[in-house]
Order: structure tokens, then C-alpha cells, then sequence
């Protein structure tokens, strides 16, 4: 197949996949704010232009050559975040569920742990492979 | 000696021979043990006892045999027992002490030995030490060594990226968040959304509802519109976070008659509550012909004799002014002594007093309803400040009876309370009900209104019907408006000592001229309104403000006539062939805007009345623009 063929290689295939990860997470950063704050991004600007950026440099980035990733055990930082990231899931899914009373508590609670359980296990399956 | 003792001489002697004999043995099982002790087991130990047996052989004195076979096995060497052997055969006859020197030799030899092997043991745990430290060097070195590996093949990294890259990437995510924050808290802004009611996005979803409110799309030669065919017409407006203002400007056809108005209303409460603003007023188109200052809020002159003024700070004393917005109205800075009033006119419905009050309020009402409708009867009762802002409330309950009984109800109590007042004036409002408050009791005596329904009338009760006399007094000429619902309540009102005769369910204006004023009424049921202020006795009587506001009426005749200034935010319609434009503004800060969405709505009252029902208006556009100030310009 003739797509099969094409392939960014070294400095070029390192540059668009730091571009697509740093306009992935500015996308979806935008996207929470956006979500949070009804109309305090969208009024601005229109988010499906930067997501359709997003797109095509994530189809450039499949076609991009990628270095392998060195194994680093997973040590009290990674630990951390995931607490801090599932704290911040409740935090965010309380607020914007506040209107149903104790039910807010109840989903909220369930959503930061899983959070907190899914990124451990995804972090402890790549230690396993 | 006898034979026996012979015998037993003898066997003594052998004995002494055998035990010397088996003490030589011992001696030597013990040195062999000794021997076996002594961990000598290896080959070359048992070759040189073999050899030393074999050179044994040669040798023929058993003393040097026995000497030299005494000797431990791991002191054997050929060249020991040479020597022995020599010694021994030079040293003949000295026994003991070669014996003794030997053994001394010996021990020599062993303590030699033995300091060698703990010196050798020494060295080897030295070096033992010394491997291991050279093995924990070994170590580090290798750890150190892999970081600078690691470190060397990332800078040596022929795919890595530049440094000015990375950053120019990492820019980018920075630039949205900080253009995010920086408009959302600094920069001010407009935005403007356009619902072309009728156009091609309005076609797939309406920007109207509900769809039983509004017409299907309807075009007239460039113009696609929809018709309002019912009152109470919603639509969204979209509100960034952090605005201040918006202004709504609609297109319509003015299908309306003269007494019709238009309203748009904006939610201002969680619950279903919308503040409103005339778009569309007849009434109000007429204050075209008068000069006026001001451009948001006009300040009307009615009254060609009064100077045209500015702003609010300006209004002359003892002006008449009729207003639709909050004013911030301006009190008559006196102080009065007061002391407690009992008024027992009986009153019906809602009503609006201003009362002057020292630090406190003790307030007594007695209410009976009158059930001449369905639903329960509460009557709430509250007292703001002149900023609006409650300061008291309370409820007296329904009587109990929610369906339409004319029989005489109970006449039920209640009490309002307030502490720790400033001196000055305040307001007491009195929800409509469908009953009469039949007295009120507090400790004040300055009590005035600008609206009393004289209620002592026995349709309501029989045998409540007594005569009520009211005080107003005149700073300037203007009219009383006197009105009656009810045919039996025709009668003839004194004021001063001039009859008012009362033939009609109209209103009846009634012109007076600057002065005091007393009305009389015997039969009640009499709706007084005026732009002077009422009071139950002279001395009930009070000016609370400079100036008196009223709302706007619906009669232009009594504006022209009886005000001297209409304050409004009105702005008065522009023409565009058979379509009108008209705007309002809302200050977003009143308002309940939710998930960045405000509920607004267009009241058409008119349309919810069988007669005008086919009155539909078109709409043919909404403007809103939405103003955003910015940090500097708050």
C-alpha cells in the first residue's frame, strides 16, 4: 500500500510527535474549561478548529517513526499524580453535578476512584509486559 | 622365704613389668590419638611416617625408634629426624634432657607455625577486605559510568529535537491558555448574535418556542419571519462568562392596537420570574414629542413650566413623576415625633404605604377574607428599606376556606416586628389578597399612600359599611383618579365640601389645585388614586420624598395632565417601513443565567385575550449584543 511507504523518519518524526502531544493536551485543556465554564473558551474562539489541527497532525504522527520507550518502574510521583488527578476528577464532577443532591457525592466518589484504579492499572500492566 | 611368697614376689614383679608396659602402651595410643587429633590427614603427612618407618628400619636402637616415633606426625620431616637421629647418636647417654630440649624445639617450631598461619590468615582477610572495597569501587564506577552513557547518548541523540523547537511548541499551548484567561479577566469585549428568525439556521431549529407559540416560516417579498401567535414566547441568548450588559433589539410588525404593548422579559430568579422591559409601548411612543436629556434613561419633560433637567440629582421639589425604572428617590431629611395609630378603614386587596419610622416597628393587622374567588387567601406583609432590600416579613395564613363561600369569614391576627431601625422612612407593602384588612395597628402615626380601595362596603360584609374620611394635600394642580367595579357602589363623593358624583364603572378624574383636601365617602368600595399622597387624618399626613414617583399609566391623558416628568429607559421605536425596531438593555448582574445561557422571553399580552387573539406580530429578526468590560474598566 502506498501509505505503508510513507514514514517520517528521525528529527521530523520526533517534531510532530511532540506537536501532536502538546496540542492534544492543550485541546483537552481547553475542552475542560470549556465544560467547567460554559462559554468562557467558546466565545473566544472555536475549539473544533484546533481540534481539527489535532487530527491531522495525530494521522502525520501514526506515519511517523517512534523511538522506543525505556521501561522506568513506576516510582512515588506516579503515585502522586494519579492521587492528585483522581481528587481533581471528584472535585470537577461534584461541581458540575451539585444539583442532584447526595446522588453528586455518591457518582463523584465512585469517579475518582476509578480514576485512581484505572491509571494504576494501566501503569502496573506496562510493568508486568 | 616360703613359696608362696616367692610366687607372689614374682607375680608382683611381672605385674610392675606388664604395668610399665601397658603404661608404655597408653602412652603411645594417646600420642597416636593425640596424633589423629590433630587433623593430619592428609597423604603427605602418612608418606613421610611411611618413610620415616622405612628409614626406622636401618636404625637399631629401640630408644631412637620410641623417640622418634613420639614425634607428632605433623612435625615429621625428614629432615627433623635426620637430625634427631644424629643427636641422638652423638648425644648418647643424655636422654632427659635432649628429650627435653626437643620437646622445647617443638613448641618453638609449633608457635612458629602457628604465628605463620594467623599471619597468613591476616593477609587473607586483608585482601579479602581489599577485594571488597575494590569490588564496591568497581561498582559505583559502573553505575556512574551507565549515567554518563545514558546522559552522552541523549546529547549524542542524532534524532533529537532542538531545543528552540521544543520551545516554540511548548509557546503555542501557553498562547491559547494565556489568550483564554486574558479574555475571559482582562480584555473587555462585544459579541453580537443575530437570529435571523425565518432564515436557514432558524429553519432547521427554531430559535422560538414553544412550537405552538409561534407560527411556520412565513416570507413576504425579502423578509422571512415567523408570527407570535400567543403570549409568553421564549428564546436563549448565549452569555460569555463575565459580562455586564446585554441589549436585545428586535425587528416586528406593529400589528398591534393603541392600548397593546410589547415586553421582552429576562429571567432573573432560579424559579420561573422574569424581569420585564417595555419594547412597545403606544403610550410611551407619544413621549417622542417632548424634549428630553439623558440616552439610556430619558428624563422626560412633561410640564413646559418645569426646567428641563440632567440628571436625577436635579429634580425639583414637589415634582410629580411618573417612572417604569428604580430610582434611587431622594427623602425630605425630617424628622417627626410620632406615636401610635390605629386605623380601622377597612381596605381591600394590595396596598403600598410609606411610613416613617423612629428605630422600631410594631405592627398589629386584623384581615378577613372574603373567598369571592377560588384559592387560599394568604396576605404577606413586609417592610423594605427605600433600596428595596427586606427587612421584615410575615404571613397570615388563609382562613381555610379555598373555594368561593361568601359567608362571613373569621377575622384572623397578626403581628409584624422589627428592631434596631435608623430613623426615616420606609415601605410596608400588603400582598392582594382576596379579603379586607380590617384594621391596622402600629407605632407610628406617619402613614401615607398614593393608593387606598376604601373597602367598609357591606357587599363584602354585611354591616362593616361605615364613612371613611381621607387627607391629601396638593403642592400644584393635578387630577384624582376615582374608580368603582361594582354598580352598587355608585354614590357621591364630598371632597372638601364639592360632590363627586360616582355614576360609572370608569374611572372618574377629578382636578384639584394646589391646597388641602378631605374626601368623604359613605359607601365605600372606591379605588382613590392620585399622584399627591393620601393619609388617613391631617395629622397621619407627611411627604416622605422631594419628589413623588409613580408608575407610568396607561392613559396619556393623565401623563400629560398630571405629571411633570417621565423617567424611563424606554427608547422609542424606529420605523422601517411597516416594521418597527425597538431595543432594551438589561444589566446581566440582575439576572439567572445558567450553564452560560440566559431564558428570555417576548410578552404579548394582548394575544392571551380572546378579542385580539388574531392579532399575531412577525418577527423578523433578533439582534443581542452582549457587552464584556474589561479589569480596567470595572
Amino acid at each position: 500500500m502506498a501509505f505503508s511507504k510513507i514514514e517520517f523518519k528521525g528529527k521530523t518524526a520526533q517534531t510532530i510527535n511532540y506537536l501532536f502531544q502538546s496540542l492534544l493536551v492543550s485541546y483537552l485543556i481547553l475542552l475542560l474549561i470549556e465544560q467547567i465554564w460554559k462559554s468562557s473558551v467558546s466565545s473566544y474562539f472555536n475549539l473544533n478548529y484546533l481540534l481539527i489541527i489535532v487530527i491531522i497532525i495525530g494521522i502525520l504522527d501514526v506515519f511517523s517513526e517512534h523511538s522506543p520507550v525505556k521501561y522506568q518502574k513506576p516510582n512515588w510521583k506516579d503515585y502522586s499524580l494519579i492521587s492528585i488527578l483522581g481528587i481533581l476528577g471528584f472535585a470537577i464532577i461534584k461541581y458540575k453535578t451539585i444539583e442532584l443532591g447526595w446522588l453528586s457525592w455518591l457518582i463523584s466518589i465512585i469517579a475518582g476512584i476509578l480514576i485512581v484504579l484505572l491509571s494504576i492499572l494501566v501503569l502496573e500492566e506496562d510493568e508486568e509486559e | 622365704m616360703t613359696l608362696i611368697e616367692i610366687i607372689l614376689l614374682e607375680a608382683s614383679f611381672v605385674e610392675f613389668l606388664i604395668l610399665i608396659l601397658l603404661l608404655a602402651l597408653l602412652k603411645r595410643k594417646k600420642k597416636k590419638s593425640q596424633t589423629s587429633e590433630s587433623e593430619i590427614e592428609d597423604e603427605k603427612e602418612k608418606k613421610d611416617y611411611e618413610r620415616v618407618k622405612a628409614i626406622l628400619e636401618g636404625v637399631q636402637s629401640q630408644k631412637i625408634i620410641q623417640e622418634v616415633e613420639a614425634i607428632p606426625q605433623i612435625q615429621r620431616n625428614l629432615e627433623e629426624i635426620d637430625r634427631i637421629i644424629e643427636e641422638k647418636k652423638e648425644k648418647k647417654g643424655k636422654g632427659f634432657f635432649y628429650w627435653l630440649r626437643r620437646k622445647i624445639r617443638q613448641w618453638k617450631i609449633n608457635h612458629e607455625k602457628a604465628k605463620k598461619e594467623r599471619m597468613r590468615q591476616e593477609i587473607l582477610d586483608q585482601r579479602r577486605e581489599e577485594l571488597k572495597r575494590k569490588r564496591k569501587e568497581q561498582i559505583r564506577k559502573r553505575i556512574t559510568r551507565i549515567k554518563y552513557d545514558e546522559r552522552k547518548d541523549k546529547i549524542k541523540d542524532k534524532n533529537a529535537i532542538p531545543l528552540f523547537v521544543k520551545l516554540l511548541i511548548i509557546i503555542i499551548p501557553l498562547i491559547l491558555i494565556g489568550y483564554v484567561l486574558y479574555a475571559n479577566f482582562v480584555a473587555s469585549h462585544s459579541f453580537n448574535y443575530f437570529y435571523d428568525i425565518g432564515g436557514i439556521e432558524d429553519a432547521k431549529k427554531s430559535y422560538l418556542s414553544p412550537a405552538n407559540r409561534i407560527s411556520d416560516i412565513d416570507t413576504n417579498s425579502s423578509e422571512t419571519y415567523r408570527n407570535l401567535t400567543s403570549g409568553l414566547v421564549y428564546f436563549d441568548a448565549v452569555i460569555p462568562r463575565g459580562s455586564d450588559k446585554i441589549n436585545v433589539e428586535i425587528k416586528f410588525k406593529n400589528n398591534l392596537s393603541e392600548v397593546a404593548s410589547l415586553s421582552i422579559g429576562a429571567k432573573d430568579k432560579p424559579e420561573w420570574h422574569y424581569l420585564y422591559k417595555s419594547i412597545y409601548n403606544p403610550i410611551l411612543n407619544k413621549l417622542n414629542d417632548y424634549e428630553y436629556s439623558g440616552n439610556e434613561t430619558r428624563i422626560y419633560r412633561i410640564n413646559p413650566s418645569m426646567p428641563l433637567i440632567q440628571d436625577l440629582s436635579s429634580i425639583p421639589n414637589n415634582s410629580i413623576i411618573a417612572s417604569n425604572i428604580k430610582l434611587d428617590i431622594s427623602t425630605n431629611n425630617q424628622s417627626y415625633e410620632i406615636k401610635p395609630l390605629t386605623i380601622n378603614t377597612g381596605l381591600r386587596g394590595g396596598h403600598v404605604f410609606y411610613i416613617y419610622l423612629k428605630d422600631s416597628l410594631n405592627l398589629q393587622v386584623k384581615k378577613q377574607d372574603i373567598n369571592w374567588y377560588n384559592n387560599s387567601d394568604e396576605l404577606l406583609i413586609t417592610l423594605y428599606d427605600l433600596n428595596n432590600n427586606m427587612i421584615a416579613n410575615t404571613t397570615i395564613p388563609d382562613d381555610g376556606i379555598i373555594n368561593v363561600d361568601k359567608k362571613i369569614a373569621q377575622i384572623q391576627n397578626g403581628q409584624l416586628t422589627a428592631t434596631n431601625l435608623q430613623p426615616g422612612i420606609y415601605k410596608l407593602e400588603f400582598s392582594n389578597f382576596d379579603g379586607l384588612i380590617r384594621e391596622i395597628s402600629l407605632n407610628t402615626n406617619k402613614i401615607v399612600t398614593n393608593r387606598l380601595f376604601l373597602a367598609d362596603f357591606n357587599d363584602y360584609i354585611k354591616g362593616i359599611e361605615k364613612p371613611s374620611s381621607i387627607y391629601t394635600k396638593a403642592n400644584k394642580f393635578s387630577y384624582m383618579e376615582f374608580l368603582t367595579y361594582h354598580k352598587s357602589a355608585f354614590q357621591n363623593i364630598i371632597i372638601n365640601s364639592n360632590n363627586l358624583s360616582i355614576k360609572t364603572t370608569n374611572s372618574t378624574n377629578y382636578p384639584i389645585i394646589q391646597g388641602e383636601y378631605t374626601i368623604k365617602s359613605n359607601k365605600n368600595d372606591i379605588i382613590i388614586t392620585s399622584p399627591n399622597y393620601l393619609s388617613f387624618s391631617k395629622e397621619s399626613y407627611f411627604e416622605p420624598f422631594r419628589y413623588s414617583i409613580t408608575p407610568i399609566p396607561n392613559d396619556f391623558n393623565k401623563i400629560k395632565s398630571n405629571y411633570d416628568y417621565v423617567i424611563t429607559d424606554y427608547a422609542i421605536v424606529q420605523k422601517q417601513g411597516d416594521w418597527i425596531v425597538s431595543s432594551t438593555s438589561f444589566n446581566l448582574k440582575d439576572l439567572y443565567i445558567k450553564d452560560g445561557k440566559l431564558s428570555m422571553l417576548i410578552n404579548t399580552p394582548h394575544l392571551g385575550k380572546e378579542e385580539t387573539q388574531d392579532k399575531t406580530i412577525p418577527v423578523d429578526w433578533i439582534n443581542i449584543t452582549i457587552k464584556k468590560n474589561g479589569i480596567f474598566e470595572n
